[in-house]
């Protein structure tokens, strides 16, 4: 009798646990690579072969940057200078690390990174994955290390469920900094009023904010020589003149060389109303100071772009530029629930 | 019926025995016909023995503490008679650690000589690799990020890691605090040095050991003068080069066989 209740349940129950094996994790609604709608004019998104996004990925990213268990004294999480209201830029001028320790340079907002070649105002590191890597070995950061970082994590039923969801793996790393950059990834912003305005709708634009636009893209300005494409930017680095004395050596950090001295990664105008304050130090607070720098041709300095020169514009002009950079600002994405913890 | 049994078993139990003793027993041959090379660090500072965490007087008369002393050695080769005759791709030493050692296989021979370079090879440090990925290493490997060794905020690794505090001389302290650190690293500060007069022994199956020594204080000389650390208290070799340069060449030249 046993015997046969036994053999009528067993399939049963394996055939539970098999079903159960293959059904998608309830809080992840999407599995998969992940394949998101791109904003009209955005190009292919480019993924590194060595880490295929997935949504698995994402998911444990975004616990992960969320998650305070990643600095020494769990107080901080890379939310905590990533903020997304400010499209995950910092407020202040430096961030605030542990015990207070400031850093040295404007904490620079996410998103839109996987068309990104360099990261860090200097370009000094060339992989999206290792950027989390400066955050949590930097005193005036997390100032942790990585052994003890994962000795964190392995105590979390959960993380170790994520891992395991996402690379099929124990708590990593490798892992870890791979699920973080699927998650910045993830980032995309490409829904402003300025993105409508391209796709026909005429009046997402104000009459001032054309104008701006047009002085934008304009050889008067030459604005879009250093803040074109789709990103508003391009890869490169360059002096903007902004300052008479630059302490920060910039590029030249990295390539040693005197030509890169106080250049600067160009930043993406995307956001740009959201994520003051501005300049590699976090030193100009209104966008009005910066046309206005422009406007005089910046300070001298040996390495300072050619674009940068005296601009001639009216009061009315200054405005319509500052009302068209405020045409940039995705408030869909910093109220995205997707980027949420 | 019990006793014949008994006896058959006892029969047979002889005629095992009997075929064993008449078996050669086969000779002892190592189970690894390579000898291993241990090379042993024995620092010392101002001719003392070098510990960390430690109040000492520093180069320049200072007092300091030693916090970190870590560096790379790669290409290790030790040689005899012309021929290499035991390597090992990288090693990364930790000045903190009781083991200040590492250790390679080798064939059998006498070692009359050691190279090696303070510092990673290009490959090895990830240059013009844009898929070069420090995390992807086992936790194990020398080149793991768990060794807190890779530059975060560039691509490639410290090659020599000093950290420590000292007092400034305008206050002493009870326990020095003025923090200085020096992080060598970058290609070009990749050195190669040759240390030769050696008569070690290296045997199949057997240990041989090599012992170097560095002396902390040449470490902090510049035209035979002492470095202030206080004044030159950082560099992260691009920001102050020459500083760095010094450093690194200094320790390079100054590691011998003891």
């Amino acid at each position: 009798m046993l015997s046969g209740l036994f053999k009528l349940v067993f399939p049963a129950l394996a055939g539970i646990f098999l079903l159960a094996s293959c059904t998608k994790d309830p809080e992840i609604p999407l599995s998969g690579t992940y394949t998101p709608e791109l904003p009209p004019g955005f190009p292919e998104l480019k993924i590194p072969e060595s880490n295929p996004i997935t949504y698995e990925k994402i998911q444990l990213g975004k616990a992960l940057f969320f998650e305070k268990g990643l600095s020494r004294d769990s107080s901080l999480s890379c939310a905590s200078c990533h903020r997304q209201e400010n499209a995950f830029s910092d407020p202040g001028p430096v961030s605030t690390g542990i015990g207070g320790l400031t850093g040295i340079r404007n904490a620079s907002p996410l998103f839109n990174l996987a068309w990104k070649a360099d990261f860090f105002r200097d370009g000094g590191v060339q992989s999206l994955e290792l950027t989390p890597l400066n955050s949590l070995h930097a005193k005036n950061e997390f100032d942790s290390n990585t052994a003890e970082m994962l000795e964190r994590l392995k105590r979390s039923t959960e993380y170790k469920r994520l891992f395991k969801i996402a690379f099929n793996d124990t708590i990593t790393i490798n892992g870890a900094l791979q699920a973080m950059a699927s998650f910045m990834r993830s980032m995309i912003s490409g829904n402003s009023a300025f993105d409508e305005y391209l796709t026909g709708k005429t009046d997402a634009l104000t009459e001032s904010q054309i104008r701006g636009m047009n002085l934008f893209f304009s050889d008067k300005t030459s604005c879009s020589e250093c803040h074109g494409g789709f990103n508003f930017r391009k890869e490169g680095f360059f002096n903007n003149g902004f300052f008479e004395q630059y302490p920060d050596s910039g590029r030249q950090r990295i390539t040693l060389l005197e030509s890169d001295r106080a250049k600067f990664s160009v930043p993406s105008l995307r956001n740009i109303s959201l994520t003051a304050p501005y300049m590699h130090n976090g030193s100009v607070n209104e966008l009005s100071d910066i046309i206005e720098i422009y406007n005089q041709g910046g300070f001298a300095n040996p390495n300072k772009s050619e674009f940068i020169r005296p601009l001639g514009l009216s009061e009315e002009e200054k405005a319509d530029l500052v009302s068209f950079l405020n045409s940039l600002s995705d408030y869909a994405f910093i109220n995205n629930e997707a980027f949420r913890p | 019926m019990k006793t014949k049994l008994f006896s058959a078993f006892a029969g047979c139990l002889l005629i095992f025995s009997s075929c064993k003793k008449d078996e050669q027993l086969p000779p002892i041959i190592p189970t690894d016909p390579q000898g291993t090379v241990e090379v042993r660090f024995n620092p010392t500072i101002n001719g003392s023995s070098l510990n960390l965490n430690e109040i000492v007087t520093g180069p320049n008369e200072q007092r300091i503490i030693l916090e970190t002393f870590k560096f790379y050695l790669s290409n290790i080769k030790a040689t005899g008679s012309g021929n290499v005759l035991g390597s090992t791709d990288v090693a990364l030493l930790d000045m903190s650690l009781s083991d200040k050692s590492f250790s390679f296989k080798a064939d059998p021979g006498t070692i009359t000589g050691l190279s090696f370079n303070v510092g990673l090879t290009p490959d090895q440090n990830g240059t013009n690799n844009p898929n070069f990925n420090p995390a992807a290493y086992e936790n194990t490997n020398p080149l793991s990020v768990y060794n807190s060794m890779y530059w975060t905020w560039a691509s490639g690794y410290i090659f020599l890691k000093i950290e420590g505090r000292t007092d400034t001389t305008q206050a002493q302290s009870s326990s020095p605090m003025f923090t200085w650190f020096y992080h060598c690293g970058l290609d070009t500060l990749l050195r190669s040095y040759d240390l030769g007069n050696m008569n070690i022994s290296v045997e199949a199956g057997k240990t041989s050991v090599i012992e170097l020594t560095f002396e902390f204080d040449d470490l902090f000389m510049r035209n035979n003068q002492p470095i202030n650390m206080t004044d030159e208290y950082f560099t992260h070799t691009s920001d102050e080069f020459e500083l760095a340069e010094d450093v690194i060449t200094n320790f390079g030249t100054s590691i011998r066989k003891l």
